[in-house]
């Protein structure tokens, strides 16, 4: 916290005026921050947190963390904002236990739910068709450099040093940019969204393990919006029978 | 409760309406950017809002930014600097840390500084971070060393050694 968002700190503000808070403010406005977030996830009152939420992240993301121009900030910034006109609390949130809501009120609209399913259809759509236009990812150059690169953890470099075949790695980059390039159409359709679901998240996980960034597990969390929410429901059920027996 | 509807459907028609339209705006921008080597006509900040191919651009070297600071009575003879952690100004991942030191700020910051100046402003910060927690080994210059060096598979620096690594210092701020 020092370190990033505070006047001792090493920070750079974008639109933000130039000024970041002494140490102690600087912590009290993150604790403020995280307990934000542990309201927003237990789902208080979300109409309420969700836009502080949204406001933390965009303070912290704007006085120090947009510095290193890493895209997937984007996505948080972007979500977060959709969410804020959501009623995320109706159901399965500790509002819905302290104010049960009639039958009618559980239904809610779906609205911003479908624009983050669309933004994330463009966003794979867009990032397939970026790398199906750069040479070095169609030569299949660019994953043995990744994982030996500077964001490459030890289990990146594990892979990294097993010497495959240039055709290898030509393979597999194809294949991630055929998966980019489909996913959308496959979780849009019925029939073989939860094979896009898996592959997907098993895409994700592989990033954050081999590459250390975390960050586009977002997406798999995003999977959810494209269920329809009758299957959810009963998946949950089902899910936390088992758990409960 | 008709005007409450309406004014509904107006905002979410607005919000889709930018969304949608954003997303079908940028992606063929994008595209053809990359396709006809040109830099996006859209400023990064936008156009990432879609999240543009990452490791688009491709290396065998690997590279590294470290922090050196110039103690009092020291001259600019680099070999007399002292190397500062990294890790106690901008704690990350390594991948992002070099992100954060390069500091690709996109478009200029709130005070319209060019990237130049965004570098002085965090060698300034450093220097004062520094400072601040070591105050009986003050530093009164802030340099980058920026190293590149052939990728191995063994291990992140495991090639620094290699005769083909290049360094070089790049001095952020002035005197103090």
């Amino acid at each position: 916290m020092d370190a990033l968002f505070s006047s001792i700190g090493v920070y750079n503000p974008t639109v933000l005026p130039d000024i970041a808070p002494g140490p102690g403010w600087a912590r009290v406005l993150y604790a403020v921050f995280l307990a934000v977030h542990v309201l927003f996830i237990l789902g208080v009152f979300t109409r309420v947190i969700t836009p502080l939420v949204w406001a933390g992240y965009v303070y912290h993301w704007l006085l120090q963390l947009r510095t290193g121009g890493a895209a997937f900030d984007n996505l948080n910034v972007f979500f977060l904002f959709l969410v804020c006109f959501s009623d995320l609390d109706r159901v399965w949130s500790i509002t819905a236990l302290l104010r049960p809501s009639s039958a009618a009120r559980r239904k809610v609209s779906q609205f911003s739910a479908r624009l983050i399913a669309i933004h994330i259809s463009f966003f794979y759509f867009g990032t397939g068709l970026y790398k199906l236009m750069m040479p070095d990812w169609r030569e299949g150059l660019v994953l043995p450099s990744a994982l030996i690169g500077r964001w490459a953890t030890p289990a990146g470099y594990w892979i990294g040093g097993f010497s495959m075949p240039p055709g290898v790695y030509a393979i597999a980059s194809w294949a991630v940019i055929i998966m980019e390039i489909s996913l959308p159409l496959f979780l849009w359709t019925r029939r073989y969204r939860l094979a896009a679901c898996v592959v997907g998240s098993a895409f994700h996980i592989g990033i954050a393990v081999t590459l250390g960034i975390p960050d586009f597990l977002t997406c798999i969390a995003a999977y959810a919006l494209f269920w329809e929410p009758a299957v959810l429901k009963n998946g949950m059920q089902r899910l936390i029978g088992t758990w409960r027996t | 409760m008709r005007f409450k509807l309406r004014g509904l459907l107006a905002f979410q028609s607005l919000l889709a309406l930018l969304v949608v339209g954003s997303d079908l705006l940028l992606v063929p921008t994008q595209v053809w950017s990359a396709l006809a080597r040109v830099p996006s006509p859209l400023p990064r900040e936008v156009g990432s809002l879609v999240c543009f191919g990452l490791f688009s651009n491709n290396s065998s070297n690997n590279m590294e930014f470290t922090l050196w600071g110039r103690p009092l009575g020291t001259g600019t003879n680099f070999s007399e600097w002292r190397q500062l952690p990294s890790d106690e100004f901008f704690p990350f991942s390594r991948g992002l840390q070099y992100n954060m030191m390069r500091a690709e700020v996109w478009g200029v910051n709130s005070s319209g500084q060019n990237q130049s100046e965004v570098h002085q402003a965090l060698g300034n910060r450093v220097r004062h971070r520094h400072n601040v927690l070591h105050p009986d080994a003050p530093v009164t210059q802030i340099a980058y060393r920026h190293m590149a060096w052939p990728a191995r598979a063994v291990g992140f620096h495991a090639g620094t050694n290699s005769p083909d690594a290049v360094v070089r210092y790049f001095v952020l701020t002035d005197v103090q």
